[in-house]
């Protein structure tokens, strides 16, 4: 794709000079639109997998349940016991790292599929941050049973979200939200509903 | 905690008795004053308001007896219009400016009610008498019916949709602390000082419990300044949450409970944007019932008179409210907690006469007290009947002393204690079976449920010492439990009272009269006599019969007394009765609480495509397919939905068209093993599919039912993308996911849902050729070098884009796959390159009716789960060559029959004539009904195209038929006569997709 290619986030309808973000007293949300999603799959029993996975992407591969990498740059998250999100700072990266991942792994059992134009992340923070997402999802989200750097997909607001937990300051936590385009409209706006019903 | 938004300070202030501070509020139309801190229930008996409504079903008048959630006769109407309120209990709302209250049950008025002369002149509406009056003659019960519905029913919902809002949270914890009484704030207080997540819940406002109605003295304070300490404290801590106000209504599998949060009470006008109810989800660690205890009162002739209520609660109108309730009293008590009654009364003011069937004791404290008083105390004595109209004047005292004598007692108040049911609700949810505890005449707790205790009066445990001692022992347990270390915060020094036992009693059998057990429900001893009589011997039988314990208070007061009433009429004991089943919701819960924000626009998940500003700009009217809003059709100006899907399909057939197909799932499919996978899945054959094309396949259940279909692209070596329909994305992912995990595990391949990454145009007629001509590159669109089910990679407007030859409409078509951050630049420029072919949108129904005219199935709609490729006339699909999932079952007698509905087409006589969908199909138009129906409707279409009327339809052994006369028969009675056809409509052939 272009640089000049037009681009919308799934949050057009919600945006306002081009970003979506919602300010309150105690709750923000802002939208990170383009960024690069790419699903990987594989087997951690093969070490050439992880071993090459690893030195494309500069991180240790998180084997266990929700463990999540963070790279200056990019993050991968685990998602399953053979599925992880490799998330890149934008989109326009994501074609040249598939193919540098491809080359490593060539006739290896993997598969790497573009799903960034199928993802958005919404950055939900501020102190009353847990109130909100309390409201969508049962998981507990309280700083000892939801460790920063860890993530869990589940259901929130009815949408399947993978949910990471970024920074440890707990009087402003920080929570990605990876969310399906088709959802985040409908997501975003039950966020702002909720939000606003927190005095 | 996780949720410290949820403050309910403007809940606190003014809960508290401020007899300063006014309040003006209407009762049954008429005005009256009240003050700060006032219940409904206690501004009422303040203002010597006696008569609350008339009861349900024989329209006797009714007093306030309780001051809690047990109240079975102060239920009122709170409030108008949208947001009235039809089932509140006057004793749990607080008092303020403005309230406007009504009876539900006040006939005409409370003084004159028409049934309640009805009632004298029948005198007697016996348990089932609605059955076993209005049964014959039977053409009469229409009329019946109308008049009792106009009796039935307690209040009246609103008649517009409730403009409030509601909200609901889920919350987790350590230690679910369950009721504010001394009990469960001395556990929470246990629990919370060792740093554990403690929520705990009240359902007054107020903290305090039974201790707010009878002060006593605790750790060397007076319990309200224990109470506000406690608070204090636990307000200081970080992780503990307090919720009061919030009746805990529900407990279910692994410590998940439910509670609603009463925010502002019902009726009042409420601040713009602020929640009216809140629901809490609560999944807890361990939890402890804290949950108090409810007074039985005691049966004797007439014991329903207004003016009778029960001790506790005239404590508590005493104590809490500062209520002068009566001059002359009378206590009737098998118990020590009506002595208690006694000496408040005492106190206020009032000469008081004691009646209990015990023998007196001599190391009875209160009855020291009351004697130093000059109260008389009658023990070995029973009250058999109370006297009065309006309210209760007098009592008849039997004494079994000497002499058997009968004496008769003047008195404007009689207080009742027949004990006290522990409240063991939320430990019967949860599976508990309670045990009759002989010695203190109640229900207890009995084997202990994982993760749960009983503590204070709710484990039977009466006194205040016990429930100081059971809170800290159940804090400590329960943090033990959940890995935290504990101290006991301070020696709890709470001095003991030595009480006399009580002597449990129920039934006098000399008593005659109306005797009430169930007061909202109007049950009576002679109810449950009847039910025993007339043959019912099961505890829950006799429940519905009499329909005791059936009110909207489920039977707090009277439901124990009941059982045991109808032990002693089956010669059983209390424990080989048993109980009836407790369920929740504790107190009732509006809907709007359930319903939470899942209204209006919010009622339901809405998913939308990369397009959908587009579709609202272009006036697209949508359809809900699965969770997502696909296009139903786009009406222009002054057009009607026929006259724009006959264009839409014109277009489509004669020009150029596009939609919106980016909700059709789509799965990556990579690994050296995909082809053999797809080969399994599928019931055609794979292995021939070359990189750069596509072909339809079918998928079936283990059961050889058509289960989802949709084309299958080789993209390359060992990469497929597959297409589901629209609502079987997830369905089929995740039945493909199984059989790779736990069936086939040794097959080398990985699946990926792509389905919200592509945004997917679909360009039909045509013109479709030409229209993409002017924005494709890198791709040779033409019909030799891209052939119809084929793909190629290129660009579209600039875009990197899939390109797909295939057609769901039988035109020449193209599908357009491209990354949905990009697709609306790309849908904007084929939109243009179509303008000089007259290009339109279409919709969901003009692509239903398109395909139908080629017939095209869609899975769920021409089938059903029960259909097989057979039936469909699909043999062509299914392989002989290898095997695939429910293969086998397409061996089965069942499905080799020959008179399985199949499908066909219809054709009715009147070619202007479209059959509603879902009709039914018969051979015989003259059949006598029921007819005997061989087959269904499951698809019918105005085509503008072929200039008629067409259906698909399945019809028993339908291949078999074709051309045969056969007739829908509608629901009406009306006969359409229609000729089987093929299912094929329009170009049998396939000439137009392959051009």
């Amino acid at each position: 794709m272009s640089d000049s290619t037009l681009l919308q986030s799934p949050l057009i309808e919600l945006e306002k000079s081009g970003r979506f973000q919602w300010v309150g007293d105690t709750i923000e949300l802002h939208q990170s639109p383009f960024m690069g999603h790419i699903r990987i799959r594989g087997d951690l029993s093969n070490p050439l997998f992880v071993e090459k996975i690893e030195q494309a992407t500069a991180l240790p591969l998180p084997a266990s349940c929700g463990g999540v990498s963070l790279g200056e740059e990019l993050k991968i998250i685990w998602i399953s016991p053979e599925e992880w999100l490799l998330v890149l700072s934008s989109e326009s990266r994501v074609g040249s790292m598939i193919d540098r991942l491809k080359t490593r792994l060539e006739g290896e059992h993997i598969a790497f599929a573009d799903t960034s134009g199928g993802q958005t992340v919404i950055r939900v923070s501020g102190e009353n941050a847990i109130s909100l997402l309390s409201r969508g999802t049962t998981l507990d989200l309280h700083e000892s049973q939801f460790l920063v750097g860890s993530s869990a997909q589940s259901i929130l607001f009815g949408a399947t979200v993978l949910i990471v937990r970024v920074n440890s300051n707990h009087s402003t936590p920080l929570f990605e939200l990876y969310c399906r385009r088709s959802f985040a409209d409908d997501l975003a706006r039950r966020l702002i509903d909720s939000a606003q019903l927190i005095k | 905690m996780s949720t410290p938004n949820a403050t309910t300070s403007h809940l606190q202030e003014g809960l508290t008795v401020n007899s300063s501070r006014r309040l003006n509020f209407k009762f049954n139309g008429r005005s009256y004053q009240g003050v700060v801190g006032d219940t409904l229930a206690s501004a009422l008996l303040a203002n010597g308001v006696i008569v609350v409504g008339r009861s349900f079903k024989y329209r006797r008048r009714r007093g306030i007896v309780s001051d809690g959630a047990e109240e079975p006769n102060a239920i009122v109407q709170l409030g108008s219009g949208a947001t009235t309120v039809p089932n509140i209990r006057a004793t749990q709302v607080m008092l303020y400016e403005g309230l406007e209250a009504s009876s539900v049950n006040k006939g005409y008025s409370l003084d004159f009610d028409l049934r309640a002369i009805i009632r004298l002149a029948g005198r007697f509406m016996p348990p089932g008498f609605y059955y076993k009056t209005f049964m014959s003659p039977k053409k009469l019960w229409p009329f019946y019916e109308r008049l009792i519905r106009l009796s039935a029913g307690l209040g009246e919902i609103p008649k517009s949709p409730d403009p409030d809002l509601y909200d609901s949270i889920n919350a987790h914890c350590d230690i679910l602390v369950v009721g504010g009484g001394i009990a469960g704030l001395s556990a929470a207080l246990t629990a919370g000082l060792a740093g554990a997540r403690v929520i705990i819940t009240e359902q007054q406002p107020l903290w305090g419990g039974a201790l707010l109605g009878r002060p006593e003295t605790v750790v060397g304070l007076s319990s309200k300044k224990w109470i506000e300490q406690v608070i204090d404290r636990l307000k200081g801590m970080k992780e503990v949450k307090l919720l009061p106000n919030c009746c805990l209504f529900g407990a279910y599998d692994h410590h998940f409970y439910t509670a609603c949060e009463t925010r502002y009470p019902p009726g009042i006008t409420i601040p713009e944007g602020e929640v009216r109810e809140r629901v809490w989800k609560i999944r807890a660690r361990q939890v402890i019932h804290a949950t108090g205890a409810i007074e039985r009162p005691l049966l004797y002739k007439n014991n329903d008179l207004p003016g009778i209520m029960l001790a506790g609660a005239v404590s508590a109108y005493i104590n809490r409210w500062d209520i002068t309730l009566s001059r002359h009293a009378v206590v009737f008590t098998n118990n020590d907690s009506g002595y208690r009654a006694a000496s408040d009364l005492v106190r206020s003011g009032a000469s008081v006469v004691v009646v209990d069937p015990r023998a007196a004791s001599e190391t009875n404290r209160y009855a020291k007290w009351l004697d130093q008083n000059r109260v008389e105390i009658l023990n070995q004595s029973w009250i058999t009947e109370a006297r009065g109209t309006l309210r209760v004047r007098s009592v008849i005292v039997k004494s079994s002393g000497e002499g058997n004598q009968q004496s008769k007692f003047t008195c404007d108040l009689l207080a009742v204690s027949g004990g006290w049911n522990p409240v063991l609700h939320l430990y019967a949810y949860s599976g508990g079976k309670p045990l009759f505890d002989e010695q203190r005449g109640c229900f207890v707790p009995n084997a202990k449920i994982e993760g749960q205790q009983q503590i204070g009066a709710a484990n039977g445990s009466f006194s205040l010492a016990a429930c100081l001692n059971e809170g800290v022992e159940a804090g400590i347990d329960a943090l033990f439990e959940c890995g935290y270390s504990a101290s006991v915060p301070e020696t709890t020094e709470v001095e003991v009272v030595e009480e006399q036992p009580i002597l449990p009693f129920w039934r006098l059998a000399e008593s005659g009269g109306e005797q009430f057990i169930d007061l909202q429900n109007d049950t009576k001893v002679a109810d449950i006599e009847l039910a025993v009589a007339e043959g019912y011997r099961s505890i829950e039988h006799i429940k519905r019969y009499t329909l005791l314990g059936f009110g909207t208070d489920q039977g707090k007061m009277g439901n124990i007394v009941g059982m045991a009433v109808a032990a002693g009429l089956l010669e059983q004991t209390i424990p080989q009765t048993g109980t009836t089943t407790f369920r929740p919701p504790y107190t009732p819960v509006t809907f709007g609480a359930i319903a939470g924000r899942h209204v209006g626009p919010l009622f339901d998940v809405v998913r939308k495509t990369a397009f959908h500003s587009w579709h609202c700009r272009h006036g697209a009217e949508f359809e809900d397919v699965g969770q997502w809003r696909r296009p139903w059709y786009y009406p222009r100006e002054g057009e009607t939905m026929h006259q724009a899907v006959n264009r839409e399909c014109l277009t489509a057939r004669n020009q150029v068209a596009m939609i919106d197909a980016s909700t059709l799932g789509k799965i990556d499919i990579q690994g050296p093993d995909a082809v053999t996978f797809l080969d399994r899945i599928y019931t055609n054959g794979w292995g021939n599919l070359k990189p750069g094309r596509c072909r339809y396949g079918l998928m079936l259940g283990e059961d050889g039912m058509v289960m989802d279909d949709g084309v299958t692209t080789c993209l390359g070596p060992n990469h497929y993308l597959m297409t589901t329909t629209t609502g079987g994305a997830a369905r089929v992912l995740g039945w493909m996911e199984r059989w790779l995990q736990t069936e086939w595990p040794e097959l080398k391949v990985y699946f990926t849902s792509v389905t919200d990454h592509w945004a997917t145009i679909s360009v039909s007629g045509p013109f479709a050729r030409k229209t993409l001509e002017q924005v494709c590159e890198q791709v040779d669109l033409s019909s030799a070098s891209f052939p119809f089910l084929s793909f190629r990679e290129g660009v579209v407007a600039g875009v990197p884009a899939r390109v797909f030859r295939i057609s769901f409409s039988g035109e020449l078509g193209f599908e357009i796959n491209v990354n949905a951050n990009a697709a609306q630049g790309v849908w904007d420029a084929i939109w243009e390159a179509g303008q000089e072919y007259g290009i339109t949108a279409y919709g969901t129904e003009a692509m239903h009716v398109l395909r139908a005219e080629k017939g095209f199935i869609i899975v769920g709609q021409d089938t059903d789960g029960s259909v097989t490729p057979i039936d469909l006339g699909m043999n062509w699909i299914v392989s002989k060559k290898k095997d695939f999932i429910g293969r086998r079952s397409l061996a089965r007698a069942d499905t080799k029959r020959e008179d399985r509905k199949q499908l066909v087409g219809l054709l009715t006589s009147d070619p202007a004539r479209v059959l509603p969908e879902g009709a039914q199909l018969v051979a015989n138009p003259d059949e006598p009904l029921p007819a005997t129906m061989i087959g269904h409707v499951t698809s019918s279409y105005w085509s503008e195209n072929i200039g008629r009327s067409i259906a698909l339809a399945l019809v028993r052994g339908g291949h078999q038929k074709e051309g045969q006369r056969i007739y829908v028969r509608n629901r009406d009675g009306e006969t359409i006569a229609v000729n089987i056809s093929s299912s094929v409509f329009f170009d049998p052939e396939g000439e137009r997709q392959n051009v």
